[in-house]
């Protein structure tokens, strides 16, 4: 008997609740010009509801980072737009932010790690150095580095990086993240650790986060529903509803067989279009 | 070539505008023409030097002083750079005194090398030797203990022997440090060349721009500071086309 | 180390064979005192003589010329790399008076300023400007972009953008190119004593020349290699402080 994946094939969408916080629509990017322009993204449509964990997968190179920055404001669509509930993005927006899958340098080296915390805090007129001081520790108690507080980024592992790095921009209060690869170049172990913190980071925070990866099991892992976008010029080709329950539990989540059909039918869609592409 | 001029627009309308400004000035008698002649006057004694050819005396004199004392200190050290960097031995030979000796400004050696040598050629060219020496020694000791241990034990298992090693392996990769060192040597041995002449000297470019300026000819002087800045400028060129010619393999990570 | 060990032997070995010839007779020349006369004649002019006077005079003009420079240099580099169009306007000008070698613009200096202290302050600010000027301005440039895309993702002030992440992200160019000035701004001390001197270090060693006193000019070499080797021992010792976290991309 053979498994048929059901592919609930709406419009783009993805779930959480009803109310739609972000949303691209046909947005499009070209780098270049004359006859070496290339064309990175290529009418995106994309919709992330409030609350909801949204995964965008692609072949690499094709254009998932762009697409992630463009949402963030950090830059500038050719076509199309982008709405932040209802408003349009232009410049990164407030409680909107962009982690970096270089985590090493995106924290500042010449801070320590709560100062590295406390900088989304600052040039907030609102809030005291005391509580500045006690928001960050707080913070960094979450993401269990409270005993590293005082020291630098570059004396720490990079799974304890990239965990500075969540912690600051939970310090800014976000309620959009958007995640850049940032487990790609952990070990495995450490990956498994930090996905799972970050299910409970998002589902105590009730955050909405999209989420960029290349690994289609975090993917599928992670999300309420994965976006599949085709080789450059990147389109979508289609979004997946996971339909896993959760919370979901890094062993037996895994060993599913939907988690198992999920990932044997996206793994083949990404390589069948690989091997096309030569 | 459009956007070129743009950029460049800016910055060559100040200089004209400043040179322009310093003419103007001189004429209304605001600057004493002893102190700053008018930049034309400067502009007239030059064409008058150079179509003369009193240019080629003096300026041959420096260079020429200044190209024998660069060849034997550039060669010295980078012999010497590279047994250094290749030998532990000889490193740990020499390294104290090289690190004794380089703190001291090579200019203050030219009393006692008046003392040893006179006033003449041979004092000139040893204080410009010993300025070219120390920065290209230094240079090359580091590109030579640089060089990726890789290159060299894949050398030796290929059976090359020591000396054919370091001029075929070890010397073309130290030639991007070579090359700096031989880039801030030659400006080190240009002020010096200037020093020795101006400090004891009764030719080349040096001891002109102070004679000039002792009998108070000053637009004379200016012209000659035009000149040693053009050679200066001049020189750096030559290098960085020599740098290209011979280091075309060589990436520099850049941060982009 | 064995390695230092021989080098440290040659240095004893060195001293000794100077001293041997010169006391011996065997090298007989009023320019090759013995070591350990140029020592005693450093001991006593330090006690008795006016060495420390000597030594303070070009000190003060070094450490204000480089003051000076280093400053101006720094608000320079920022400048150009922060407003371009600024520095596109000057750029040029500092291009074409930047390979005049330092001794070259002394004889025009004294025209204007005399030969006094005002001169070689001057020629000593100008000279440190540069290596500051230049480094700042690559280093404000060039601040790794990923730290700007933070700033903004946090949406951080533009003066709190400066002040907080160009600034200290290029301060390990800046002291590179304070270092560099120390060493030149040191020599150009120096040579301007030398050339157009009537107190300091330089203007001492000139003398001493003349005079044919050998010992003495030798002492005032050593001197002038200890100023340099303690500035710059100084220099490291604070530069470490300051930048204990920055790793050059290798």
């Amino acid at each position: 008997m053979c498994r048929r994946l059901r592919r609930l094939v709406r419009p783009p969408d993805a779930g959480g609740s009803l109310v739609t916080l972000l949303k691209l629509n046909r947005v499009g990017k070209s780098f270049g010009s004359g006859e070496a322009q290339t064309v990175a993204l290529d009418g995106i449509d994309l919709e992330l509801k409030q609350g909801g964990f949204l995964a965008v997968v692609g072949p690499s190179g094709c254009g998932k980072s762009t697409l992630l920055q463009i949402a963030a404001g950090l830059m500038r669509a050719d076509r199309g737009s982008v709405t932040l509930s209802g408003e349009s993005v232009v410049s990164p927006p407030a409680h909107v932010v962009y982690v970096f899958q270089q985590y090493t340098k995106s924290l500042l080296p010449w801070r320590t790690v709560l100062a590295n915390v406390e900088f989304a805090l600052e040039g907030r007129p609102d809030i005291g150095r005391a509580e500045r001081r006690d928001r960050s520790r707080n913070l960094l108690e979450l993401v269990d580095l409270q005993s590293f507080a005082g020291h630098y980024p570059w004396q720490l592992s990079g799974g304890m990086q990239q965990r500075v790095a969540i912690a600051r921009a939970l310090a800014a209060d976000a309620r959009l993240l958007l995640m850049d690869e940032p487990f790609s170049a952990l070990d495995a172990l450490t990956r498994l650790d930090l996905q799972n913190l970050l299910l409970d980071l998002w589902a105590d925070r009730k955050l909405s986060i999209l989420f960029v990866t290349h690994d289609v099991d975090e993917a599928i892992y992670l999300a309420d529903w994965v976006a599949v976008l085709t080789h450059r010029p990147a389109r979508v080709h289609e979004i997946i509803d996971v339909g896993l329950s959760r919370p979901r539990d890094p062993i037996t989540t895994r060993e599913q067989s939907r988690f198992l059909e999920l990932r044997h039918d996206l793994l083949g869609q990404l390589m069948k279009r690989r091997n096309s592409h030569g | 070539m459009g956007r070129w001029l743009a950029k460049a627009a800016p910055g060559g309308i100040v200089l004209v505008l400043l040179l322009w400004g310093i003419e103007e000035a001189v004429d209304a008698g605001l600057v004493k023409r002893s102190l700053m002649p008018a930049p034309t006057d400067i502009g007239r004694i030059l064409w008058e030097l150079l179509v003369d050819g009193q240019v080629a005396g003096p300026l041959a004199e420096t260079l020429a002083r200044l190209g024998i004392g660069f060849a034997i200190g550039a060669t010295l050290a980078v012999i010497m750079g590279l047994a250094m960097g290749y030998w532990p031995r000889v490193y740990g030979l020499f390294e104290p005194l090289i690190e004794l000796l380089r703190p001291i400004p090579k200019a203050a050696l030219v009393p006692p090398l008046v003392l040893f040598l006179g006033v003449g050629d041979a004092m000139k060219i040893t204080s410009i030797a010993l300025a070219v020496f120390f920065p290209v020694l230094i240079n090359t000791v580091q590109g030579a203990r640089g060089v990726d241990p890789v290159l060299i034990d894949t050398a030796r298992t290929l059976g090359v022997r020591p000396l054919s090693l370091l001029r075929k392996i070890i010397l073309p990769a130290s030639a991007p440090f070579i090359f700096a060192g031989i880039r801030l040597s030659i400006a080190l041995g240009l002020i010096l060349a200037v020093i020795s002449e101006m400090i004891a000297g009764t030719g080349g470019v040096g001891f002109l721009i102070i004679d000039m300026q002792r009998a108070f000819r000053v637009r004379q002087m200016y012209a000659w500071i035009v000149i040693l800045a053009v050679v200066g400028y001049l020189l750096n060129l030559l290098i960085l086309a020599a740098e290209r010619r011979f280091l075309f393999w060589y990436q520099v990570t850049e941060r982009t | 180390m064995l390695g230092r060990r021989s080098g440290l032997l040659l240095i004893a070995i060195l001293l000794l064979s100077w001293e041997m010839t010169s006391r011996t007779g065997l090298v007989t020349s009023e320019n090759w005192p013995p070591v350990s006369a140029i020592l005693a004649g450093l001991v006593l002019e330090t006690l008795y003589g006016d060495l420390v006077q000597v030594i303070g005079a070009t000190l003060s003009r070094f450490a204000l010329g480089y003051v000076i420079g280093i400053c101006a240099g720094a608000i320079v580099g920022f400048t150009f790399a922060l407003v371009p169009f600024v520095r596109r306007m000057f750029e040029p000008i500092i291009e074409l008076l930047r390979p005049i070698p330092a001794p070259a613009l002394v004889p025009p200096l004294v025209l204007f300023l005399g030969v006094d202290d005002l001169m070689k302050v001057t020629i000593i600010a100008v000279t440190a400007f540069f290596p500051v000027a230049i480094n700042t301005m690559q280093g404000a440039s060039g601040v790794e972009p990923i730290y700007l895309a933070v700033a903004r993702t946090f949406r951080t002030g533009p003066a709190r953008v400066l002040m907080k992440i160009i600034m200290p992200a290029t301060l390990p160019y800046v002291l590179a190119g304070m270092r560099i000035s120390l060493a030149l701004a040191l020599v150009v001390t120096v040579v301007s004593e030398m050339i157009a001197g009537a107190s300091g270090v330089g203007y001492y060693l000139v003398l001493m020349q003349y005079a044919v006193r050998s010992a003495d000019m030798y002492a005032a070499i050593f001197v002038i290699a200890a100023l340099g080797f303690a500035l710059n021992a100084a220099f490291l010792a604070a530069e470490r402080r300051l930048i204990f976290w920055y790793a050059p991309v290798p």
